[in-house]
């Protein structure tokens, strides 16, 4: 008599339970070819009986396995599920249909994983679903219904919008930068007008921009994200960890992910995110941040110039570059400057210093098309000017000093040579262009150069030469401008090395 | 590059055949769990149930680029999160054995009737253990209820991740739940 395997034993426990209860253990007496077996297989069927390890564990899942399948047929509200569209990470996306006597609509039902409510609580839609209703915009799916079915799963029904997200549609037709910066300003235009009806998106990303065979982007899920977590956060009386979950991580603003508040300017950061992927092709914080800093923590980190994307030796330059219908070298040329800038304020940390709409940064947009100065690179100056001078306050203010003790010297030597008319007037030419030339190094006047130490000297012996011209003893005075240019100039840190 | 980054693309690898990745992608893996679990310790009070599936789906949003996976990536990154899981739970387990410390334990939602008659650190040590043994006999078995137990995985997520059908999945489970109930009644 041989010890029976375990997968006798199981085999035959299995087919046991496929038997009427009451004659299982007879069954395996009869089936069974000899005692040993009979003891293993009955030991099991004794221990099936009993309630097990993990019985509640397993309950617990099984029913969210139902209830995270749909079937075709069912019914939500007014809805009939005509069959599954797809799954992604965050849930189901059925097709489904309402059929009254007149009229048929078609729609795509969004239905979140139940695990995200956790609870169980009823959700309240309040007035916002009104306003998401009332939406209406060639390039936004329209909202058709939201609600909660009798097991608590929270739906969406949206118009049903067939075609690629905007990245893969751009990519696949090879559209050129100039091709994707005007389907950008289509959707920018989308944004803004649902922003001017008080509606921020709050998880702008290209699965969120379909882009038709048409060429017709439409946004679709609007409103969804504030909607949902609002309804959440009613639901239990307060903020809820998962109603400030909602949000993409990667396309999420720093404010959202710090769970700050959230403005028309979160919209703009996603934005950025957006143009940043159509322009290079990667993501802006690919390679910086770790996943934790992702998440949470102090956002400090800066994304990297558009066009560094390009840099020769980067990850598939030439294969995203052709994707552009260009060389690296070109687009590095044809991103740096206006696009570096109009991306990089758009995805600025601080909301106030981003655009202030999406409008505002599809007109920058608009100019660089129209190759009009734009406003971004203007501004790009003033805020690193400013953040330069909160990091290197210090080495301002020493570099103010010695200048103003310069313009001492400069003055009181000219008054001591001679005490006429003409050379006060020289000296107070000194005095004005040393001033001027700090005036212009205060961050809070200036809309000048990024300063940086060195810069105020090179500014200020041009503007020397230039300016003083006409006044051969005080350009000899400011000569002194290269003497303590070379020593700041190794001494003093440099920003945006 | 990224560590959100490297986890999508080694998932997509994974759910494509490539099981190599597994070596990369568990312990990135591992330490997020671990530093998620950590924090729940410090929230929670003593004989707090942990809650394995919110701790999965934390770490899942946390370190993967959800729109851009698959519900089949989404399935193989709970079964890696599941055998991470055991991990974390088992060397805090131990960790807490050698201290002897009192404080919040950390263990699964055994059902009540198990519970009660076992130390609660003990359990996972046991589960851990039990499933090695079970490992001997049925590889695939083991991975099942490690998949449920850890990952808090249904039936369908676990058999989309392991390539089973749900039937096959539903009697794995079915066998390897008896047999722990009987292994259990041996050693209470």
């Amino acid at each position: 008599m041989s010890e029976p395997s375990w997968e006798e034993v199981q085999e035959l426990f299995l087919e046991a339970l496929e038997q009427d209860p009451a004659k299982q253990v007879t069954w395996v007496r009869t089936n069974a070819r000899d005692e040993a077996l009979v003891e293993k297989v009955l030991a099991l069927l004794t221990a099936h009986r009993r309630p097990g390890p993990f019985d509640a564990l397993a309950r617990a899942q099984d029913d969210r396995d139902a209830l995270n399948s749909v079937s075709p047929g069912s019914r939500f509200g007014m809805w009939e599920v005509i069959g599954e569209l797809g799954r992604g990470g965050m849930g189901v996306v059925c097709h489904v249909r309402r059929a009254e006597e007149s009229f048929h609509q078609d729609g795509a039902l969004k239905l979140l994983p139940v695990e995200l409510l956790g609870s169980g609580a009823e959700i309240r839609f309040g007035a916002e679903r009104e306003i998401l209703a009332e939406l209406s915009h060639p390039n936004i799916a329209r909202f058709l219904d939201g609600g909660q079915d009798p097991a608590g799963r929270p739906y969406f029904v949206m118009e049903r919008v067939e075609g690629l997200p905007v990245d893969e549609h751009c990519d696949r037709r090879r559209m050129d930068i100039r091709q994707r910066l005007r389907l950008f300003l289509t959707v920018c235009g989308a944004v803004q007008h649902a922003h001017q009806s008080l509606v921020v998106h709050r998880d702008l990303k290209p699965s969120n921009i379909l882009v038709s065979t048409g060429g017709v982007p439409k946004l679709l899920d609007f409103g969804i994200a504030k909607l949902l977590s609002e309804g959440l956060d009613a639901a239990v009386g307060g903020p809820t960890l998962e109603g400030s979950r909602l949000f993409t991580p990667g396309f999420a603003s720093p404010e959202q992910r710090q769970g700050g508040v959230v403005t028309t300017a979160s919209d703009v950061y996603q934005l950025g995110v957006l143009l940043y992927l159509l322009l290079t092709g990667r993501h802006p914080f690919d390679g910086i941040v770790g996943p934790g800093e992702v998440d949470s923590g102090p956002d400090v980190a800066a994304a990297a110039q558009p066009s560094r994307c390009f840099l020769a030796g980067s990850d598939d330059a030439s294969k995203r570059a052709d994707a552009r219908r260009a060389t690296p070298e070109r687009l590095r040329r044809q991103l740096a400057g206006d696009l570096d800038a109009i991306v990089l304020k758009a995805l600025r940390p601080e909301p106030e210093h981003r655009y202030g709409t999406a409008g505002e940064l599809a007109d920058d947009v608009s100019r660089h098309l129209d190759r009009r100065p734009v406003v971004a690179r203007r501004d790009t100056v003033v805020y690193r000017t400013g953040q330069f001078v909160r990091r290197h306050g210090t080495a301002v203010a020493g570099v103010v000093g010695l200048f103003l003790s310069i313009a001492g010297f400069a003055v009181g030597a000219q008054r001591r040579a001679n005490q006429t008319a003409v050379e006060r007037d020289r000296a107070q030419q000194v005095v004005d262009f040393l001033v001027g030339l700090f005036a212009n190094a205060d961050p809070y006047r200036t809309r000048g150069e990024e300063i940086t130490v060195r810069e105020v000297l090179d500014q200020g012996a041009q503007r020397a030469r230039a300016e003083l011209a006409e006044q051969p003893l005080v350009q000899a005075t400011l000569d002194v401008l290269g003497a303590p240019r070379r020593s700041s100039g190794r001494s003093t840190p440099r920003h945006g090395a | 590059m990224s560590e959100r980054r490297d986890v999508t693309l080694l998932l997509t690898a994974l759910s494509g055949g490539d099981r190599s990745v597994l070596d990369r992608l568990i312990p990135a893996v591992y330490e997020e769990l671990r530093v998620l679990a950590r924090h729940e310790l410090r929230r929670e009070t003593a004989g707090h149930t942990l809650n394995t599936t919110g701790l999965v789906h934390e770490a899942y949003l946390k370190l993967a680029k959800v729109e851009r996976l698959t519900w089949k990536d989404r399935a193989h990154f709970f079964s890696v999160c599941a055998q991470a899981m055991r991990r974390v739970l088992v060397d805090h387990a131990r960790g807490r054995a050698r201290s002897k410390r009192g404080g919040s334990a950390l263990h699964l939602p055994i059902d009540d009737v198990v519970a009660v008659a076992r130390s609660r650190p003990d359990d996972l040590l046991w589960v851990d253990a039990a499933l090695d043994r079970l490992e001997a006999l049925n590889p695939r078995q083991s991975k099942v209820v490690e998949c449920r137990v850890f990952g808090g995985m249904g039936v369908r997520d676990t058999a989309t991740a392991m390539g089973l059908s749900a039937a096959t999945v539903k009697r794995d489970w079915t066998v390897a739940r008896a047999w722990l109930s009987q292994q259990l009644e041996a050693t209470a």
